[in-house]
């Protein structure tokens, strides 16, 4: 897993260990542990359970229910013995079958009690065999026994009787099976015998309680060893399964398969318990990818603010953090920036203080020792100057009063740099204040082939020191016009109320300032004039200060530079003086 | 003290219930007679159907049946007309019993003419008893085409469709239903009928029917429920197993009724078309089911309420309604054309009633118009086999409810003329 914390081989090792114990592992292994222990718990606890219910289905009763089944095959076939027993002891039949010669027919008391037997619904007919008989007789519709040779029928001894069959169900008549009886007992070789041609459905359905849908089905499997349903129809050899049971023989050669199905209700448990373990896994994995997801996102994100907090640390204001992340990240990229933009400020204010302070001290100083000799020098010259006859001389000196002149200007802006004067405010026409400006730098404008222009606008007024917001837009529009000195061009000067402010703006179509030299405009003694002292800005800057208002500047290189002073508007309630 | 004299009187009142349970159970043929008295009677009918269980429906509207032929025969007397004795009896659907009381009716009563008997396989044992009597056998609700074949004798007739007619009738209308599937691949067909001779005859014929006309299809699987089954859910499930494009039925009475009753809360009428082309229309189904009877089942039976509209069978219909009070099930159609044909044979045979042989001859030549024949076709006598010769309606199950307490009635009619089910038959000597 890739740390949030990136370092190098001289990383401390506390980082590493912070590495080690990164937030996004932490959330790994403890989410791999919330979601699959009890993921895992429950697979083991319904995997148990099925494995349970299954052998409870299967295999618990199955002895008790197969032994039960195996009783009611028994009794059927005793209960048809029980009939055939009452059959051979009536005197008729009992003469029939010993004494009857062939070509001989049943008299009509027999046949009556033959019938009775077929109201059964479990027998189809009878069937006798006289001693003397080569063939039974039968007395039973013929569908049945059609294309039937009872002698290949399979011969099963069963108390005392014999069972013969089954005759397997065709596509055109059911099974059956006949139960005969000697008269006098059973013989093995009987040469007299009856038998009732027993519905093989009803020996088969006995076994119907066997069923468990969709699970197992009972099968009874005779001597012939094909399977017959419990519905008493042939079923279609199939692959046997591991899971069938057979039962022991009920009767020799006779017993009960049951038969697994398994598929149709297992087949959704079965899958349910392979969607479990797979619902495990990938949960797991589902997890892991989740976790390094997020590892990759805190990275991305987190990375970049310990690189600006590193910066800041390191003295970098200027450089921007780059805001991104979300939610929390993204909150604290926020207040990181908010932190670094305020350290910068902070950090320039407190520099410009401490440069003003000792700009302050050194101008004072500076200003006695410069004042006092310039003056005097100055009271010299003009004395000198009108004794003077030589224009060239006369010239000269007025060169040195005029350079006197202009060094006192300097002394006297680092002064006001330095210390500067308490603005008075009071409501102000700044409308009358432009004007006048205007009125006066025209032909300064003028001489150098600049066209100054007032945007009209009606009567604001702000609340200010009239004197030095004349200063300041002076200023300004005196610096827009050397902006153009030698090109021409247009200055243009606004003003514009909005909210509970009122701005004037100055814009020259002039070269304008490089990005970099934007931020120093107002710094004191940066000037990108050959002949300027770097003051009026800074001054101009104080003044605005001093006012409750700024300075802003705006530039595209090429196209010219745009100041605006923002200065508070005049209320009514804002008497304050 | 009262419990003294209850002890007293309880031998008294065993033995006063013993005798009324023994004279219960004496056959009702010694008790009902209907028609003429015996000293006025020119011919005694023996008539056995059951009166209880399942199939006890059919034999009471059998004897109402009777009683209105008896009325008919009575409002369309001419002077030559023979006077009927009819005896009946219940046969409880066992053979045994039929057997005694077709003894009984021939040697104690003087019967020379047995009718009636739903049962196939106690049909069988009845028509062997009037064979070796000399005795005529009208069959007037058994269907067992064996008993026109294998066991055909002179003095056998039957007034009703059998096996062969009404499963040929099912065969050509599978040809014309299914023409469709049957031109793509084989109708898969599984067949559940009942355990016993008529359940076997049913599917033979079925099968040869099917053969003759060229029908191409395979045997999905056949089942043999016995004869009052009291549950069919193994065999339904066996049949869902089985997946069949049709299956074939022909249990009848209540059977019926219980295989529908319980088929209905499974899917088998929806995976599958079902047929029933014996018994499956009776209206006594229809009434015993009520809402609950499905729509869409291929139905028929020997005698429909509704179909054919014609002034005979509604008079049938509205006149059994009045006197019953409900309306009948083909039984009793049956055993009215059935107590008609002997009286119309006789009549026909000339006045000397024990002329048995020109009786015979008489009822070779019947034509005769039932309650179940359309307008312009009359049954007629069949000489060769003996079997009458009458039209089969196929129809599917509709709501209609003309006819309560059943909700549902056959529609969508397909009739088939005996000329048609004939045709391709080749007949055997």
């Amino acid at each position: 897993m890739k740390s949030i914390i990136k370092h190098d081989s001289s990383t401390p090792p506390r980082l590493r260990t912070l590495r080690r114990n990164g937030l996004a592992r932490r959330y790994l292994f403890s989410a791999l542990l919330i979601a699959l222990v009890p993921l895992g718990l429950l697979a083991i606890v319904y995997d148990t359970q099925y494995v349970r219910a299954l052998d409870k289905v299967t295999e618990s009763r199955t002895n008790a229910r197969l032994s039960g089944a195996e009783n009611l095959l028994r009794t059927f076939l005793e209960e048809r013995i029980y009939e055939l027993e009452g059959l051979a002891d009536i005197p008729e039949v009992f003469e029939w079958l010993t004494a009857a010669q062939p070509g001989d027919t049943p008299n009509r008391m027999m046949l009556s009690q033959l019938r009775q037997q077929l109201d059964s619904p479990h027998i189809y007919g009878v069937v006798t065999k006289p001693a003397q008989f080569d063939q039974p007789e039968w007395y039973v519709t013929e569908t049945l026994i059609k294309d039937v040779s009872w002698r290949t029928l399979p011969v099963t001894r069963f108390e005392g009787a014999e069972l013969l069959g089954p005759a397997l169900p065709t596509p055109e008549r059911p099974g059956w099976i006949i139960l005969r009886l000697s008269p006098t007992g059973f013989d093995p070789a009987p040469e007299a015998w009856i038998g009732l041609v027993i519905r093989l459905a009803s020996l088969t359905e006995q076994v119907q309680d066997l069923t468990l849908p969709g699970l197992q089905t009972p099968l009874l499997v005779p001597p012939q060893n094909v399977l017959l349903t419990s519905v008493g129809s042939l079923k279609p050899p199939g692959p046997p399964s591991r899971k069938d049971i057979n039962s022991r023989d009920f009767i020799e050669g006779w017993h009960i398969r049951l038969q697994w199905l398994g598929d149709p209700l297992l087949g959704p448990l079965e899958s349910a318990r392979f969607g479990l373990i797979f619902l495990a896994i990938g949960a797991a994995l589902g997890v892991i990818f989740l976790s390094r997801h997020l590892s990759k996102r805190l990275d991305r994100q987190v990375t970049p603010l310990i690189e600006g907090a590193d910066r800041v640390a390191s003295g970098d204001f200027d450089t921007p953090l780059g805001i991104e992340g979300t939610a929390e990240i993204g909150y604290l990229s926020f207040a990181l920036e908010r932190m670094r933009l305020r350290l910068k400020r902070l950090v320039k204010s407190m520099v410009d203080v401490e440069r003003r302070a000792i700009l302050g001290q050194f101008s004072a100083g500076v200003a006695h020792e410069i004042r006092n000799p310039l003056a005097t020098i100055k009271t010299t010259i003009q004395a000198l100057s009108r004794k003077e006859s030589d224009p060239k001389r006369q010239k000269l000196m007025e060169s040195v009063d005029h350079e006197i002149d202009r060094v006192n200007d300097v002394v006297q802006l680092l002064l006001d740099y330095a210390r500067p004067r308490e603005a008075k405010a009071r409501k102000v026409n700044v409308l009358d204040v432009v004007e006048t400006v205007k009125i006066l730098a025209d032909a300064v404008a003028h001489r150098h082939d600049v066209e100054l222009i007032q945007v009209e606008h009606p009567p604001v007024f702000a609340w200010a020191d009239p004197s030095q917001v004349r200063q300041i837009v002076m200023n300004l529009v005196m610096n827009a016009i050397q902006a153009l000195e030698g090109i021409g061009g247009k200055v243009v000067i606004r003003i514009r109320q909005q909210g509970l402010a009122v701005y004037v703006s100055v814009s020259d179509n002039g070269p304008g300032v490089s990005a970099d030299h934007l931020s120093h405009l107002t710094e004191p003694f940066f000037t990108t004039k050959t002949n300027g002292t770097g003051l009026g800005l800074a001054i101009c800057k104080q003044l605005a200060q001093a006012n409750q208002g700024t300075l802003r500047f705006q530039s595209i290189p090429g196209e010219g530079l745009k100041v605006t002073l923002q200065l508070p508007l005049y209320l009514n309630n804002s008497i304050l003086e | 003290m009262n419990r003294v004299r209850i002890r007293y009187l309880y031998p008294s009142v065993l033995f006063l219930s013993a005798v009324y349970l023994l004279l219960l159970s004496t056959p009702q043929s010694a008790a009902e007679a209907l028609g003429a008295p015996e000293e006025q009677a020119d011919i005694t009918v023996g008539c056995l159907y059951p009166m209880s269980g399942r199939a006890g429906v059919l034999g009471r509207d059998s004897v109402f049946g009777i009683r209105l032929a008896l009325k008919y025969l009575e409002d369309h007397a001419s002077p030559d007309s023979p006077r009927l004795r009819i005896l009946l009896g219940d046969t409880k659907s066992k053979r045994s019993t039929a057997a005694t009381l077709a003894s009984r009716f021939i040697e104690d009563e003087g019967a020379r003419f047995l009718c009636g008997v739903v049962n196939s396989s106690v049909a069988i044992e009845v028509t062997s008893i009037a064979k070796s009597a000399g005795a005529f056998f009208i069959g007037t609700d058994h269907a067992s085409s064996r008993l026109t074949g294998e066991f055909f004798h002179d003095r056998y007739f039957r007034v009703t469709n059998d096996t062969r007619q009404s499963m040929t009738a099912g065969a050509l209308f599978i040809k014309d239903y299914f023409a469709d599937h049957l031109a793509k691949k084989p109708l898969r067909i599984s067949y559940l009928g009942p355990d016993y001779e008529y359940g076997y005859q049913v599917w033979t014929d079925f099968r040869e029917a099917l053969a003759r006309f060229g029908v191409n299809y395979e045997i999905a699987g056949v089942l043999w429920p016995r004869l009052s089954e009291p549950d069919y859910s193994h065999y339904i499930n066996e049949l869902i197993r089985q997946k069949p494009d049709l299956v074939v039925n022909s249990l009848w009475g209540g059977d019926f009724v219980a295989f529908v009753t319980q088929a209905t809360d499974t899917q088998l009428f929806r995976t599958s078309r079902f047929a029933n082309f014996e018994k499956g229309g009776d209206y006594e189904i229809f009434a015993q089911l009520g809402d609950k009877m499905p729509l869409g089942l291929l139905l028929a039976s020997r005698h429909h309420n509704n179909w054919p509209d014609t002034e005979f069978n509604r008079w049938f219909v509205d006149e059994f309604q009045r006197k019953a009070g409900y309306y009948p099930s083909s039984g009793a159609q049956g055993a009215f054309t059935g107590i008609v044909a002997i009286a119309e044979a006789v009549k026909n045979a000339g006045a000397n009633y024990k002329d048995l042989a020109a009786i015979e001859q008489a009822f070779e030549q019947l034509t005769l118009t039932t309650p179940e024949d359309p307008a312009g076709f009359q049954s007629s006598m069949d000489p060769d086999s003996h079997q009458i010769r009458q039209v089969m309606a196929i129809g599917e199950t509709v709501p209609d409810e003309r006819y309560p307490p059943a909700k549902v009635m056959l529609g969508n009619w397909h009739i088939y003329y005996p000329s048609e089910l004939e045709s391709g038959l080749t007949k055997t000597e």
